[in-house]
Formats: structure tokens, C-alpha cells, sequence
């Protein structure tokens, strides 16, 4: 047994990558739909959004990049469908060179499956660079920054944009981040003009942003699939659009599968240590 | 029997006149306008009386139109609009600064008959030289505070020697120099992937700068992957200055300080690669990382390198703290350069940036003391504080 | 002169950036946007002579047939397709498997964008999942009292956060993780963030005054 758990101190690595790999793909084959609780600081941004009226506008600030699709994306879709189906306008940004494009698609998809008109509403401003200069510019006007859309319009020419200036005429900033990008706004768009805040999060991200979440300078938090997928729950997204709810089971059984490794570990180290 | 058949129509014309006159609302009343306080021009606030008319029975107020004139008896133009029950309004639109402006409200009512209130002004928008929003207030107040702190420890310190607690750390780079010596393998250093204005990445160059010239005075080799290309730049020099001014000039390659690309994952695919190949005996960590740091980090483990971590990522610092022999934490990173410099100045800069903290502890601690005494015993203790702390 | 010169520079932004925080008035914002655009101008150039020490490299690896040189022309090939992409004109069709030199959907640069960087930067990422795994598995072992503290909390956390813990084990354990996020975990960071900030400050004085001058190239 001794010889066994000296073995297993010494393993090498890439067994605990199979093991670990194998935990991710089986449950992958097997939805099992574990119930997920919604937290206060989810749940908080999805008030917020029925609380607002028709014809209402929202700032949306997507910033993340392919490798990050798996946590973010499905919290994009189920905010922006949870918009869209409240008749909430949208004005959106992306200020990540690398996040543009999946910005774009992200508004276009829902816009699309929501039957949303662009210009009337939701309009793509896009991406410049320097994103914390390109805030604090939209505090002030829009145009600033943008005088065109991602397009190429006119962004005056857009019927949404009449009488909507800078960040005081939305009623909120909902950034989904994956980059550091979401200081900027903490600092520059709440901290300066003094918007409600709400930031979607990668789960590592999440721990650094609590800080900010309790301190009120945001007024929600979602971080990670975990919040993604309670905000899917909110909004009533099922079946195989409902992703990140997919994905917690998933995740479920990769977390099992480290905890069992590092008991083992545990194990190992103390049957080892007694031999001395 | 034909009259009555001539009246109807009458009688049905008459009813319609009466029933759709337009009966004009009240106007709003004392309307007023000021230049918008603490912005960059461009804006006036208006206020108003609501008109009375918002809630009565025929017709009532449905919204107001907000228009402006460059003088008063010239054509008003509109320039906004507000809701009915608003009685306050910022117009942004049209308005430029340093040329005077009147400002008038229109009433509409539901029959699309309108009423005007009386003309406000002249108002000449401009901006403001300082913003008096108590949230800047209190930033000024802390700056002054700390900075005062700060400088004043900076000039005390040049009469005597000030203590700094030992940092494993830091004491650890020059046993990571030596062992690439004694082993004769490289060292690899990695300024993280924050841009040159980033403090982190501002310590890290002052470590590469001491770093460099050990690595110049006992021919270690030295690599420095890039990942932001002002950093290669300022990293190139630094490295080329340092073996200048260790005397060995000719042993500076500029091959191993280069650049290797603008974008997260590649650049780790890259520096692993670089790891595996090269097995430095060393590796230095400094300055921004985020989700890269583990990878790095236990790539440098499976090469068995030494490792030495300093970052002010927070979340990066627990994958650091697993994964490297050695981790500055937070501030300890800042203070690295004072530490291993030991000048009196760098470090008086520190025991000013410990007092600041006394103060920030100190204020905390009051602040937990004034809400309880406030909440639980109706105490209002430190009311001005509380003002100043909160955004109330 | 070489070092007075960019010193009167940072100590004029420097002074400049702190104060125009403060500062509604359009003029200071003026000269903070054609600063920064300056900065975007001295990134471009720096990305030119990045992209030179870059390529210069691999193709001295070429030069000199060092170990793994065929790389090296991967990278090259790479490098000048993509950039390539980005330039082709909207007309250019390269058939139905590369696409159209426009920028919508079928695009080269959109291919490359959807079917290249998107997998390998996913693939990239995922990686991580299994390096945790692996430094779970060698670090968190219960030496001490403390470190069994850490052990226990970051088992109660990884299983408080998925939804099997409360599903088997009950309400408690998330309630219990959320706590331990919310609490000693922010308490922790704020301490943390207080004295890094402080830390920036203190720098940035020091660079401000002149103590500080690595960045200027080999110390003092």
C-alpha cells in the first residue's frame, strides 16, 4: 500500500491531465440539469433590467476574447436576450482589439432572434483603441469618440442616437469582461460620471471584482459559468441554448475530480510521511 | 320634414367644434437656468414649476419641449424635451460654449395644444477649471494627505538609516543569479504583460536593471521575451545600459532581448517553449500577469527552474504563491527597488507609504465605529466624517 | 542631456496627469487625448521595431540552421498571411475555402479570425484547467495547521460552487463558500489593494522626482 501512495506522490503529470480530462468529457455526453441557486449579486442585474421601462437604454460594453467564449458568452446572450424581450434599447462598444468581432456577432445573433431593427434598437458603436481615453470621451459625448458606428454610419444619422448624448441618458453600464478593461470602467465611467455598474466576469476574475460589488460601485456581479448560468435560469433559458447551465455539470465534475485528487494526495503524503 | 334633416348635420358640426377645442394648459412656472456645475461646458440645468395641468381631467400635460434662443426676441429653436412630472432638465444639445443663451418651456398638452412659460436667462455655458463633487474632494484630501507623507519621509531620509523588514523575495535574486552562474544555464526574465505606463511593469524595469548587471558581470546569460513592444523597446535599453555600465559592453546580445508577440496565449506558447528548450536556471516573474501566470509559472516547475514571482494582480499572486519558490506580494514588488538599492531616499518613499497606511487603517477603523454608534445606538458620531467618507 | 531631457518630460505629464483628473474643462482633456494619441503613435513605431527584433530573430534561426529552424518558417508564413488578410481588397475572391478579401461573414481574415485564432486561443485557455489540476495536486497538502486552513477552504469553495455541492450536501455549502468569498477573501484582497496602491503612488512620486530611473536605461 506504502509502495502504492509513493507511486502517486511522484506521478507524473500528465495522469492527473488525463484524469482531469476525462472528468471534463464524460459529463459532456450526460446532461443531468443539477439545480443552480441564484445569488444575490445575479441576481441583482436581472431586477434591475425588468425594472427598467420599454424604450429605455442600456450601455453594453462586451470585452472578451475567443479563449474566454465559454464563461462570458452565454452571459451576453442571456442578458441581451433578456433586453431585447423588455423592448430595452441597446448601445454597445467593444473596446478589446480581439473581442470586436465576437461583440458584433454576440448583438447581431440575439438582435436577429429577438427581431431587433439596428438603429432603431441597438447600435454597434465599436472598437477604438486606448479604451480608458475612449470612456471617459463617451462620458461626455458619444460622438466624441464615435462619430461613426462600427459600420461606417453616421452614428447622428441613427434614429436611436437622437437625444442620446453620453452615459447619463442610459440607465446603466453592463460590461461582459475578460480583461483588465473592467478596472477602466469602475475608475473612469462609474467612479467619473457616477452610472450604475454591473460586470460580468470570468470566475477567476470574480474574486477580485466581490471588493468592488460590496463596496457599491457596482451593483451587480456575475462571475464565471456559475453566474452565467443562474442568469440563464432567471431569464428562462432552456434546453440547449441554456449553455452555461450545460456547462455547471461539467464543472461540477471537474472540481469532484481535483478534490479527489488532492485528498488522494493528501493521503499519500501522510502514509508516506509515518514510513519516515 | 326636410329641416330637421339640415340640422343634424348642424347640430353633429357643432358638437364636434366644442368637443375638440383646444384648450391651451397652464405653462410651467419660475423657470430657471444655470451654467451645469463641474462639467467641460456646453450644458446649462434648467428647473422648473410644473405646469398644474399635468393631472387634470380633459387633456392633461403630457410632456414639455425645452427651446432655446441666442436672444430673447429672436426664433427659439427646440433643443430637448422632458417627460411630464419632471421638473428638472441638464440640455446638452446645441448649446456652445461662451455665448449666452435663453431657454424657454413649452407645455404640451394630450390635444397637441402647448403653452410657453416665460424666458429664463441669458445663461453662457463654460466649463469648469476644478471639480467641487465631494467624491473629488475626498481624493484630493487623501492625495495631499499621503503624498505629504510621503515626501516629507523622502527628505527626512537622507540624515539617518531607515530599517526595512528582510523580503525573502527579494534576498532570493541574487541565490537565483548565483545558481544560474554556478549552473551555468540562463536566466529568464518576464516583465509581464502590462503596458510601460503600469507601476508593476515600472518595478519590474528597475529589477532588470540590477538583475542585468549581475548577469554582465558574471556572463550569465540573459533572456527577456517580450510580450508589449514599448516594453521591449524600454527593456532593450535597460539591459544594453546595465552591461554599459558593468564594463562588458561586448557580452550584451540583442538577440536575447526581443520581442515576441502582442497577444496573451501565444506569447505563453512561446516563453513555454523557450523554458523547455532552454531550461533556464532561473525565471523572474514581474510585473502584470493574468490568466497566463499557472501556466508559466508550473511550466517553469516541470523545467526545474527557480522561480520568483512579484505581481499586483491579486488573483495571480495565490497561482504564484503555488507554483514559485519565491513571491512578492503586492507592494513588496514596489518596495523591491528601494530594498535591493538601499538609498536613503527609495527608502523613505516606504516608511512614508507604511504611514499612509496607518492613516487608511485608522480611518477605517473610525468609520466602522461612526456607522455602528450611528445604526445601533443613534449616535451621530463624526457626522462630517460620515459626510465625507460615503457618498451621501 | 540624454537623461535631463525625457526626465523634464515625465515630471511635466506626470504633474499634468495627476492634476487634470481634477479638472472638468475641456482644455486639459484636449491635451490629455493628443497625449495619448501620442502614445498610440509611439506604440506603432515601437510595434515596427518589435515586429523587426521579431522576424530579424527567426530569420537568423533560418540563417544559422539552428534546432527547430523549420518553425521559424512557419512563423514567417503566418505572420505576413495574416497581416495579409487584413489588406486584401473587397473584391479579391480566393475561392470558397479561403474566402473573400471583404470584411463579413466568409471573409479570409474572418476565417482565419473563426477557424484559426478562435480554437488555438480556446485550446490555449482551457490548458489552464489542467495546470490547476496538476498544482492542486502537489501544493495543497496539509504540512501545517495553516496550510490545512487553505486546504479545507478551497475544497468547501470548489464544491460550495458548483451546483452538485448543494445538491448533495445542502444549502450550507454555497452558503458557506459565498461567505468565505464575500468576508475573509474581501477583507484579504482590500488589505491588499490598499497597499498596492499606495505602493503606484509611491513610485510614481519617486519617478516624478527623479528617484527613480530604471526606466531610463541602466540605473543611476
Amino acid at each position: 500500500m506504502k509502495e502504492f501512495f509513493q507511486k502517486l506522490l511522484k506521478i507524473d503529470r500528465r495522469w492527473i491531465f488525463l484524469i482531469t480530462g476525462v472528468a471534463i468529457v464524460i459529463p459532456f455526453f450526460f446532461f443531468i440539469g443539477l439545480p443552480i441557486k441564484a445569488t444575490r449579486e445575479v441576481r441583482a442585474l436581472y431586477d434591475a433590467v425588468e425594472a427598467l421601462k420599454p424604450g429605455d437604454v442600456v450601455f453594453y460594453a462586451p470585452e472578451y476574447d475567443p479563449a474566454t467564449i465559454p464563461e462570458v458568452q452565454p452571459m451576453a446572450h442571456a442578458f441581451l436576450r433578456q433586453v431585447f424581450r423588455k423592448n430595452v434599447r441597446v448601445v454597445a462598444t467593444g473596446l478589446f482589439q480581439l473581442g470586436v468581432a465576437l461583440a458584433e456577432q454576440d448583438l447581431t445573433l440575439m438582435a436577429k432572434e429577438m427581431g431587433k431593427k439596428y438603429g432603431e434598437d441597438y447600435v454597434f458603436l465599436g472598437y477604438k483603441p486606448y479604451p480608458e481615453q475612449v470612456i471617459l470621451n463617451m462620458g461626455e459625448d458619444f460622438r466624441k469618440s464615435f462619430p461613426t458606428d462600427y459600420y461606417g454610419n453616421d452614428v447622428n444619422a441613427l434614429p436611436m442616437m437622437r437625444g442620446l448624448k453620453n452615459y447619463s441618458d442610459t440607465k446603466m453600464i453592463v460590461s461582459m469582461t475578460a480583461v483588465s478593461g473592467a478596472d477602466y470602467w469602475i475608475r473612469s465611467a462609474h467612479g467619473r460620471y457616477n452610472i450604475p455598474l454591473a460586470l460580468g466576469v470570468t470566475a477567476v476574475m470574480a474574486t477580485d471584482y466581490y471588493t468592488y460589488y460590496q463596496s457599491g460601485q457596482l451593483f451587480a456581479l456575475m462571475g464565471g459559468l456559475k453566474g452565467a448560468a443562474e442568469y440563464e435560469q432567471m431569464v428562462g433559458i432552456k434546453g440547449k441554448a441554456a449553455k452555461a447551465t450545460l456547462r455547471m455539470d461539467i464543472q461540477s465534475f471537474a472540481h469532484l475530480a481535483i478534490i479527489i485528487l488532492v485528498i488522494l494526495g493528501n493521503l499519500a503524503y501522510f502514509a508516506t510521511r509515518e514510513k519516515k | 320634414m326636410r329641416k330637421p334633416l339640415i340640422l343634424f348635420p348642424l347640430v353633429f358640426l357643432f358638437l364636434f367644434v366644442f368637443a375638440s377645442a383646444q384648450t391651451p394648459p397652464t405653462p410651467v412656472d419660475s423657470l430657471q437656468a444655470v451654467d451645469t456645475p463641474d462639467d467641460a461646458g456646453g450644458q446649462v440645468d434648467l428647473t422648473w414649476k410644473p405646469s398644474p395641468d399635468e393631472g387634470r381631467a380633459v387633456s392633461p400635460v403630457i410632456g414639455y419641449q425645452i427651446l432655446a434662443a441666442p436672444a430673447a426676441d429672436s426664433t427659439f429653436v427646440p433643443i430637448g424635451t422632458a417627460s411630464a412630472g419632471a421638473t428638472s432638465v441638464t440640455a446638452k444639445d446645441r448649446l456652445e460654449n461662451g455665448r449666452p443663451y435663453y431657454f424657454k418651456i413649452r407645455a404640451y398638452a394630450m390635444d397637441s395644444s402647448y403653452a410657453e412659460s416665460e424666458v429664463a436667462g441669458p445663461v453662457v455655458p463654460k466649463g469648469s477649471w476644478w471639480n467641487t463633487k465631494p467624491a473629488y474632494l475626498r481624493i484630493v484630501i487623501w492625495m495631499v494627505f499621503v503624498v505629504g507623507f510621503i515626501l516629507y519621509n523622502i527628505r527626512k531620509a537622507g540624515k539617518k538609516e531607515l530599517y526595512i523588514r528582510p523580503i525573502a523575495g527579494i534576498d532570493a535574486i541574487d541565490e537565483g543569479i548565483g545558481r544560474a552562474t554556478e549552473m551555468g544555464r540562463p536566466i529568464l526574465f518576464i516583465c509581464g504583460l502590462g503596458d510601460a505606463a503600469q507601476a508593476a511593469t515600472l518595478a519590474a524595469f528597475s529589477v532588470l536593471g540590477r538583475v542585468a548587471q549581475k548577469t554582465a558581470q558574471y556572463q550569465t546569460r540573459l533572456i527577456v521575451p517580450c510580450y508589449e513592444p514599448i516594453v521591449f523597446t524600454i527593456c532593450q535599453d535597460i539591459v544594453k545600459g546595465a552591461y554599459l555600465n558593468a564594463g562588458r559592453p561586448e557580452a550584451y546580445n540583442e538577440k536575447d532581448v526581443f520581442f515576441v508577440v502582442y497577444d496573451q496565449f501565444p506569447y505563453v506558447a512561446a516563453v513555454n517553449g523557450i523554458m523547455l528548450r532552454e531550461k533556464p536556471a532561473t525565471n523572474f516573474y514581474l510585473g502584470q500577469f493574468y490568466a497566463e501566470s499557472l501556466m508559466l509559472a508550473e511550466t517553469g516547475f516541470e523545467a526545474g527552474s527557480i522561480q520568483i514571482a512579484g505581481t499586483d494582480q491579486l488573483i495571480q499572486m495565490s497561482f504564484f504563491i503555488v507554483a514559485c519558490d519565491f513571491t512578492l506580494i503586492g507592494e513588496e514588488l514596489f518596495a523591491a527597488s528601494a530594498y535591493l538599492s538601499k538609498e536613503p531616499e527609495q527608502v523613505g518613499s516606504i516608511k512614508g507609504q507604511d504611514w499612509g497606511k496607518v492613516i487608511f487603517a485608522g480611518l477605517s477603523i473610525l468609520g466602522v465605529v461612526s456607522v455602528l454608534l450611528d445604526e445601533n445606538l443613534r449616535v451621530h458620531f463624526f457626522g462630517f466624517f460620515r459626510k465625507l467618507m460615503l457618498n451621501e | 542631456m540624454r537623461k535631463e531631457i525625457p526626465l523634464v518630460i515625465m515630471v511635466a505629464c506626470g504633474v499634468f496627469m495627476a492634476i487634470q483628473f481634477f479638472v472638468p474643462h475641456e482644455l486639459p482633456a484636449l491635451i490629455y487625448q493628443n497625449l495619448n494619441k501620442t502614445v498610440q503613435v509611439v506604440g506603432a513605431v515601437a510595434l515596427v521595431l518589435g515586429i523587426v527584433s521579431l522576424l530579424s530573430l527567426h530569420f537568423a534561426k533560418i540563417n544559422r540552421r539552428q534546432p527547430g529552424y523549420g518553425y521559424s518558417y512557419i512563423l514567417i508564413a503566418f505572420f505576413f498571411m495574416m497581416a495579409a488578410s487584413g489588406f486584401l481588397p473587397a473584391k479579391v475572391n480566393l475561392g470558397s475555402f479561403l474566402g473573400t478579401g471583404d470584411r463579413v461573414e466568409g471573409s479570409f481574415y474572418l476565417n482565419l479570425y473563426n477557424y484559426v485564432l478562435t480554437p488555438v486561443q480556446a485550446t490555449m485557455f482551457a490548458l489552464l484547467a489542467f495546470f490547476i489540476a496538476s498544482a492542486a495536486f502537489r501544493a495543497f497538502r496539509a504540512r501545517s495547521v495553516i496550510a490545512t486552513l487553505l486546504l479545507l477552504t478551497a475544497i468547501i469553495v470548489m464544491i460550495g460552487r458548483v451546483p452538485i455541492g448543494p445538491f448533495v450536501l445542502g444549502d450550507w455549502i454555497s452558503d458557506l463558500a459565498d461567505w468565505i468569498m464575500a468576508v475573509p477573501n474581501a477583507a484579504a484582497k482590500r488589505a491588499v489593494i490598499v497597499g498596492v496602491g499606495l505602493g503606484i503612488l509611491s513610485l510614481s512620486l519617486k519617478m516624478v522626482l527623479g528617484i527613480e530611473r530604471a526606466w531610463l536605461g541602466g540605473g543611476r
